[in-house]
């Protein structure tokens, strides 16, 4: 571990100048957020407790669970899985609505600076990361890999991830799934505006292989609030349609049918054992990011 | 459906403004680009469906709003069957007659009467229908046709009521009368409709109506007493007019009532001043005139103004008749003082005394006598050198001491009347006429009527004008024919007048009092200052109205810097004024808008000491005006104008009456306000419908639109 921030110090030292300029924040947002941690704490993905087996002789004593002992009056061992490198593969929803951004930034900007800095996070756990990015179909993968050249690669992408098209979720997260070798885990981020059926059957593919699944909704506060007063002809980002609508009077009923997609999303990640956010695009990414790891540590210690 | 201005109707076409900004604001609808329509498609019919109709009904609420106000000012009438007029009638026709004598000038209640008039006349003309055909006539010297013929514009001819005013003369109502007459010959449906004062002057000319064979309907508002009016005197007479000392006088008062509602039982009162009072209580019946006895002595010593007073509680106006008794005996002299010196009541001989000796001394008087004391014809000679003149001989003295450039003074404390006594003394020294110089005819150029003491008169021979002191009370005009007064307005307060005779000069003091009020120092000091004046002493005090700003100048030894001016008012409240120094030792200012009539002084109050102060004494002079002739009674104008059918109207409500009965229709004006009302009300509930439907937290609105 202690190798790799080396590694990576020297890296940025050397090459600063060349490097992706999202990498460059990326590193500046993780640097910053861990600088603000206890140095005893650990945050990731691979420390499971497994649990608790009889004791035998011959077992390390180091393991023994002296509170166990005390409770029960028999002796129990501690068990972990074995720690191995975990593998993360970010799957960006590139699709025409994650273009829209009602202030400076896009919801796919958003998403793009975010997972730049968790590629950087996890590589810096000896981690491997991969990258997927999709709309209609699926415009670049990237396997998992954990080399430094290789997170330099994954930022270069992201860089030339652009928005567009209407996002089909199962045909390309099967088309992920299919290109990982081994059980990991994947972050998906996307705005959900689709049918929740269709993301149901496009993370199936990951729940069947036994993927840890986190689901990130990207949401901008005018999808939001909806705070448009008037007559606007409102424009499909992705599909280019027109509908004229009085935005004073729709506001209610559009503000009730996102809560009712909303909860939509939430049930089919509840179905797929998926860990769901939502992230709001008028947020730091350095404040997403924390939110997202306190309350991932939050999941796995409950 | 009958329309009073149908030229506005035209604005009906103002509606397509509303219409194509409608149009308009439906093609120019906002593109915003989002990130799905995915939450929107839902209702989104419905919506723009329901946002389609409040628009519209937006729209139609908004041309609603715009076709009424056009509507309101087109003026329609509904006809209704009893008020719709026989075709074959066709219009009504009317002849307006309006009074434009000087007596309409006067003020009753805040109101000037020709103002009145003209209201009444404009309501009038225009509760008239489009087809009826009005004539416009003024009466006054002469009358005046204001169309020559019959119209229907009737807003041209309250157009031209705007720009009229009354003028310096008296009226023949008569010919007016005569005129309308002539203007309506060949008409159908013919009516008249005089607007006066009802001044008796106006009707003292013989009728010329003998002889007519038609009837026409005469509608008459009064407008002289805004018809408050229910009871008055409106005559007296003594007999035998002019008693011996000491006679019995058999005087007989005529009163009139006006109105059934009053009780048949009033009370008179006829005080001669505060020597005697007898009160009787009188009978008046229903209508017509009731001659009234009283008795009376006559005395040597005049006392020559009787008051007689129509008191009681039932009556809306006061009601007070002077009255002079022409006593031979009676001594005129050069100082005449209505009521005699020995007046205690009045002070008589004290503000007599002050004045001669402001005269004499140039600024105060020299000597004064306790008011209590009588004046002698040798204390005036003893203190101040003034001439007497006897009975005997009185003209020739007089103008002989005119010609040697004398000034005489005049005292009156009665009505500066041509009825009067002092008046009737006088007369043949005016022509007839009082307010003009001795041997001198004079011409009444201009009544300013807002400034109504300050009339200008000329001299007829030479057009130089003839000037006239502050206070000036009275503006007069004759009747064209009898010659007799026939308006006469009264100022309130006293009255100076000055006038040019020769080489001489006549001040004539002109003070109506009541029992017990008096003159106080500032009238006496401006008295002073006038006579000085008149000397050629002093230059005369000025004279301003209520509500002009006076300007005060002030110069003071050098180093001072500040001047502060002390001004009594007639209450003797002083103000203290502060100065501006505008060169060196030279100090302005003025004095706010004045609200009080009467006398003020200023003196200097710091510094204590002013090398000089203008003005140091000034006048501010109320513009209340009445007419005080006598008003002549329905009866009595019924029996002069035997040949029409008359209906007079005496006050407002009745004159309500009239105009609703010849309104022709039913005007639906106020229909339309309301309904205009009921729009406006329908605009706001739905904006509050819009605002109700807007988003709660619109603080990031700013951000996307």
């Amino acid at each position: 571990m202690r190798e790799t921030s080396r590694r990576l110090t020297s890296l940025a030292a050397q090459e600063s100048e060349g490097l992706p300029k999202i990498g460059l924040r990326a590193r500046h947002v993780v640097e910053g957020f861990l600088s603000g941690l206890h140095r005893g704490r650990r945050f990731g993905w691979n420390m499971e407790f497994a649990g608790h087996r009889e004791y035998v002789p011959g077992d390390d004593l180091r393991t023994l669970d002296w509170k166990a002992f005390a409770r029960t009056d028999r002796y129990f061992i501690k068990r972990f899985e074995e720690e191995t490198s975990l593998s993360v593969t970010l799957a960006l929803d590139a699709s025409g609505s994650m273009g829209y951004a009602s202030g400076q930034t896009s919801k796919l900007g958003f998403a793009v600076e975010l997972a730049a800095a968790l590629a950087y996070l996890i590589t810096r756990q000896k981690d491997q990361v991969g990258l997927a990015w999709f709309s209609s179909q699926l415009h670049g993968f990237l396997p998992p890999a954990g080399a430094l050249p290789h997170l330099r690669l994954v930022w270069e992408s992201l860089e030339a991830v652009q928005a567009g098209g209407e996002a089909d979720y199962p045909a390309n997260l099967r088309a992920v799934a299919g290109g990982l070798p081994r059980r990991g885990m994947l972050i998906l981020f996307t705005d959900g505006l689709t049918d929740p059926e269709l993301l149901h059957r496009g993370l199936l593919y990951f729940q069947s292989r036994r993927f840890d699944v986190i689901l990130l909704r990207i949401v901008d506060p005018a999808e939001r609030d909806f705070p448009f007063r008037g007559e606007y002809l409102f424009t499909d980002a992705e599909t280019g349609g027109r509908l004229p609508v009085d935005a004073t009077g729709a506001r209610a009923q559009y503000l009730s049918a996102l809560a009712a997609h909303e909860a939509r999303l939430e049930e089919t990640a509840y179905e797929l054992a998926a860990d769901y956010h939502v992230l709001y695009t008028d947020t730091s990414v350095s404040e997403a990011l924390f939110r997202l790891l306190s309350r991932r540590r939050r999941v796995r210690r409950g | 459906m009958a329309w009073g201005a149908p030229s506005f109707l035209f604005a009906l076409a103002l509606l397509a403004v509303p219409i194509l900004l409608h149009l308009s604001r439906r093609r120019r609808m906002v593109p915003l680009p989002y990130s799905s329509l995915r939450f929107l498609l839902a209702g989104a019919r419905q919506r723009n469906r329901r946002s389609a109709l409040r628009r519209l009904v937006l729209l139609v609420l908004r041309c609603a709003a715009l076709a009424l106000l056009c509507l309101f000012f087109a003026r329609p009438t509904l006809r209704t069957a009893e008020t719709a007029v026989a075709p074959e009638l066709g219009g009504a026709s009317v002849v307006v007659v309006i009074d434009q004598s000087l007596s309409m000038a006067a003020r009753d209640r805040g109101v000037v009467r020709f103002e009145r008039a003209r209201e009444r006349a404009a309501a009038f003309l225009f509760s008239l229908r489009p087809e009826d055909r009005v004539g416009l006539v003024l009466t006054s010297e002469r009358p005046n046709r204001l169309t020559p013929a019959l119209t229907t514009d009737k807003t041209s001819l309250v157009r031209r009521l705007s720009e009229l005013t009354p003028l310096p003369v008296g009226s023949d109502n008569h010919r007016g009368l005569a005129v309308a007459r002539d203007l309506l010959r060949k008409e159908k449906r013919p009516e008249i409709v005089p607007i006066t004062d009802m001044q008796r002057s106006a009707w003292d000319a013989p009728s010329p109506l003998e002889g007519a064979t038609r009837e026409i309907d005469l509608h008459i508002l009064d407008v002289g007493y805004d018809g408050t009016e229910n009871a008055a005197i409106v005559g007296l007479s003594a007999e035998p007019e002019r008693p011996a000392p000491g006679e019995t006088v058999d005087l007989r008062l005529r009163a009139a009532r006006y109105q059934a509602a009053l009780p048949a039982m009033l009370e008179v009162r006829a005080r001669l001043f505060s020597e005697f009072e007898q009160v009787a209580r009188v009978h008046l019946p229903a209508a017509g005139i009731t001659e009234l006895p009283f008795t009376v002595q006559a005395r040597a010593v005049a006392p020559p103004v009787m008051q007689f007073q129509l008191a009681d509680d039932a009556l809306r106006e006061d009601n007070i008749w002077y009255f002079s008794l022409d006593t031979p005996v009676m001594r005129p002299w050069l100082v005449l003082e209505g009521d005699r010196l020995a007046n205690r009541g009045l002070g008589g001989g004290y503000y007599l005394a002050a004045a001669l000796g402001a005269l004499a001394a140039g600024r105060r008087p020299v000597a004064a006598r306790p008011p209590e004391a009588d004046w002698s014809d040798a204390d005036l000679i003893a203190c101040f050198g003034a001439v007497r003149l006897p009975d005997a001989g009185f003209r020739p003295r007089l103008d002989a001491f005119l010609a040697r450039g004398g000034l005489a003074l005049f005292f009156v404390t009665a009505n500066l009347d041509l009825d009067s006594w002092n008046s009737r003394l006088l007369a043949p020294y005016f022509n007839g006429r009082l307010a003009a110089p001795i041997n001198r005819p004079a011409r009444l150029e201009r009544v300013d009527y807002a400034h109504p003491f300050f009339a200008l008169w000329t001299d007829a021979r030479n057009g130089d004008p003839l000037r006239l002191g502050a206070g000036v009370a009275y503006s007069w005009a004759e009747s064209p024919r009898s010659g007799r007064v026939a308006a006469r307005l009264r100022g309130g307060g006293p009255a100076i007048v000055e006038l040019v005779a020769g080489k001489g000069r006549l001040v004539f003091f002109n003070f109506a009092p009541g029992p017990e009020d008096r003159l106080d120092e500032l009238w006496i000091s401006l008295l002073g200052e006038i006579i000085a004046g008149a000397a050629g002493q002093s230059s005369r005090p000025p004279a301003y109205m209520v509500g002009e700003h006076v300007p005060l100048r002030a110069e003071a030894a050098r180093g001072v810097a500040n001047v502060m001016i002390d001004v009594e008012n007639p209450e003797g409240a002083v103000e203290r004024v502060p100065l501006t120094q505008t060169g060196p030792g030279v100090f302005e200012g003025r004095l706010a808008a004045l609200r009080q009539p009467g006398v003020y002084r200023a003196t200097a109050g710091q510094p204590a000491e002013l090398l000089a102060l203008e003005p140091r004494l000034f006048c501010v002079n109320a513009s209340r005006m009445d007419s005080d002739l006598s008003r002549i009674d329905p009866g009595e104008l019924q029996r002069l104008l035997a040949g029409y059918r008359v209906d007079w109207i005496a006050n407002q409500a009745e004159a309500e009456a009239v105009l609703a009965a010849h309104r022709r229709g039913r005007s639906l004006e106020a229909v339309l306000l309301a309904l205009l009302a009921c729009v406006w009300l329908g605009e706001t509930l739905a904006g509050v419908w819009g605002l109700a439907r807007a988003p709660k937290s619109p603080a990031a609105e700013a951000g996307h639109v």
